[in-house]
């Protein structure tokens, strides 16, 4: 048993059945591979549903338990795109990290598509806050490594297919430390990609990069998405941002992390920067940023420890 | 063209053309050694005697016959070779198994505590054991520098592991990674720095064990070499051997120092 298992109270699945998950990552990776978007087939849409049931996350810090998150019942359809939206500290990143098998929950219970979740595997890609690409590999080897985890046969093609799409085909031989923070970002996303996963976590990908480059990468991500249909569950805690990107906000409150309110977004897409002119956008924006203001309120006046 | 500017124009245009910095830090290196020869002359004049200190200048005599004579490179390569294969034998077993209780709790709590209580047993005091193993030769050299080289490279790796960045794991997991990536593809390279950082000491470590090993445990090299001549009272021999030791020491932790960057390319400014 290994320690890193451990230390994350996760148990050890079954060999075989790692080796199924695997078997059926490369299966989708090679279906849906270099095919257009639009003749994706019908099965594939089918993917990625989510299920939270019952989820409570509980930390021991210091001999005291501290409840990070309570009572998350949470479903989410295939294909949808949804946005975690919550004040500093309220579990989103728990959250996520539960969805992807990185936190065993306390209580409760994950499934993906019917398949309960008990350790991090290639269902779902993550996209982590920053400083996760290997220091060791090359942009190209990063986003190859998933492809090459998988069995497939052309690893490096898929790479370079997914390093293009996040416009840094030109940086594949580069190290990370060699790139800026919103080029490591974008291969960070690349490589979470290229396992084409029915499922993408992304956690506040974009909170380091200044306002242009953001609202840049927001609009290539939403193309992306619209390309590949994975669901995507995106942590922010801004609201524009939830608002530009999401179906479907969840709006968390804190102590415990729970879920305050699930807003649908039913503004058209594709989106552009022009949708803050439209109609239903000024209502939405005020009605969520009340919400989150009450929270971080909570918060500052201290009725929350 | 103001004040500064003209300054700087006549600046250039007067100073000398810069050495590169290979051949200034070969000039440093020259009046340093050219110092110490000085000193050493000074000191070996004033003693005047060979047997406790012979000058420089007898050194590189006895250097000039025992290379002529071909002895000294017979035990050069008698004591390189125990070196590098004790040193690949402590790489090979020290690397995987660093790697291995890095990564298995169960292995590193049976194992560790092992370790830990040999580790501070010096080599020097696994020769009589060595002796009694292996006899006289090249063996007990093989197990004494391979000792020396282990903890260096074992400890260094082992903590490298140890240190691996949950993220990276995690990552590794949700693109299909299991046990045997993680330890190959993930943990190994992330502490690439540390294990070379310890295959460096280690080899230092090694070479200075194979002339212990020598003094006792062997009938060649240049600790056996060195014995013998003092035994003579060839003291200039015995310091032909200490040079070379010397020498060739530098020359093994440079020769690592110049493929570091091929081994951590990610590592280059
Ligand atoms: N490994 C851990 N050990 C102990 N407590 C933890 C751990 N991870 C998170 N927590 C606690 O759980 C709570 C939720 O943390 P989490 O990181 O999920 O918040 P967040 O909403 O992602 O915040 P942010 O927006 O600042 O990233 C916090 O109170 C935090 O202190
Ligand atoms: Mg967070």
């Amino acid at each position: 048993m290994s320690f890193i298992g451990k230390r994350h109270g996760l148990a050890e699945t079954p060999p075989v059945a790692a080796v199924a998950a695997n078997a059926l990552a490369l299966q989708r990776l090679k279906e849906t591979r270099s095919m257009p978007a639009r003749q994706l087939p019908a099965t594939r849409a089918a993917q990625g549903a989510i299920r939270i049931e019952n989820v409570s996350v509980e930390f021991k810090r210091n001999g005291a338990t501290s409840i990070a998150v309570k009572d998350i019942n949470i479903e989410i359809a295939a294909g949808e795109f949804t946005a975690l939206l919550g004040p500093s500290g309220c579990g989103k990143s728990t959250l996520l990290n539960v969805i992807g098998g990185m936190v065993r929950p306390t209580r409760g219970e994950t499934c993906i598509d019917g398949m309960a979740v008990r350790e991090p595997s290639a269902t779902c890609g993550v996209v982590f806050q920053q400083h996760s690409l290997f220091p060791w590999m090359t942009a190209l080897d990063n986003v190859a490594f998933g492809p090459r985890m998988l069995g497939h046969e052309a690893p490096l093609a898929v790479a370079r297919e997914f390093l293009a799409m996040v416009g840094l085909e030109k940086f594949a031989r580069a190290y990370p430390a060699q790139l800026s923070g919103g080029m490591q970002q974008r291969v960070g996303i690349a490589r979470a990609l290229a396992i084409r996963p029915p499922v993408l976590l992304m956690d506040e990908p974009f909170g380091a990069l200044d306002a242009q480059t953001r609202s840049i990468m927001q609009e290539e991500l939403l193309k992306i998405w619209s390309e590949l249909k994975t669901t995507v569950v995106f942590v922010t805690h801004d609201v524009d941002e939830a608002i530009f990107l999401s179906d479907r906000i969840f709006v968390m409150g804190n102590a415990p992390g729970c879920i305050k309110d699930d807003i649908r977004v039913g503004l058209d897409r594709p989106r552009t920067p022009e949708v803050v002119q439209s109609p239903g956008y000024g209502s939405l924006h005020r009605r969520v940023n009340r919400l989150i203001r009450e929270e971080s309120m909570k918060v500052f006046n201290g009725t929350v420890n | 063209m103001d004040r500064t500017m003209q300054s700087e124009y006549f600046k250039k245009a007067l100073r000398l053309p810069a050495l590169p910095a290979w051949l200034s830090g070969a000039a440093w290196m020259a009046a340093g050694l050219g110092i110490l020869a000085l000193i050493w002359t000074l000191v070996a004049l004033r003693l005047n005697n060979p047997v406790l200190l012979p000058t420089p200048t007898v050194v590189l005599e006895g250097f000039y016959q025992l290379f002529a004579d071909g002895l000294l490179l017979k035990d050069v390569v008698a004591s390189l070779k125990r070196v590098f294969i004790g040193f690949l034998i402590a790489s090979a077993i020290g690397v995987p198994l660093a790697m291995l209780l890095a990564y298995f709790v169960t292995l590193r709590r049976l194992i560790l505590p092992v370790v830990n209580l040999i580790r501070p047993i010096p080599p020097i005091a696994w020769i009589p054991i060595a002796i009694l193993w292996f006899g006289i030769g090249d063996k007990p050299s093989f197990f004494i520098t391979a000792i020396a080289a282990f903890f260096p490279i074992f400890l260094n790796s082992f903590f490298g592991g140890i240190s691996v960045e949950d993220q990276h794991l995690n990552a590794a997991r949700c693109l299909g990674a299991k046990k045997v990536s993680l330890v190959v593809r993930i943990m190994f390279p992330s502490a690439l720095p540390m294990i070379w950082t310890g295959l460096k000491i280690g080899l230092g470590q090694s070479w200075m064990a194979v002339v212990t090993a020598e003094l006792i445990a062997a009938q060649s090299g240049l600790g056996y070499m060195i014995q013998v001549s003092r035994l003579n009272l060839e003291t200039s021999y015995v310091l032909v051997g200490m040079v070379t030791i010397g020498v060739l020491g530098s020359l093994m932790a440079l020769a690592l120092t110049s493929v570091e960057r091929y081994v951590l390319p990610w590592k280059q400014k």
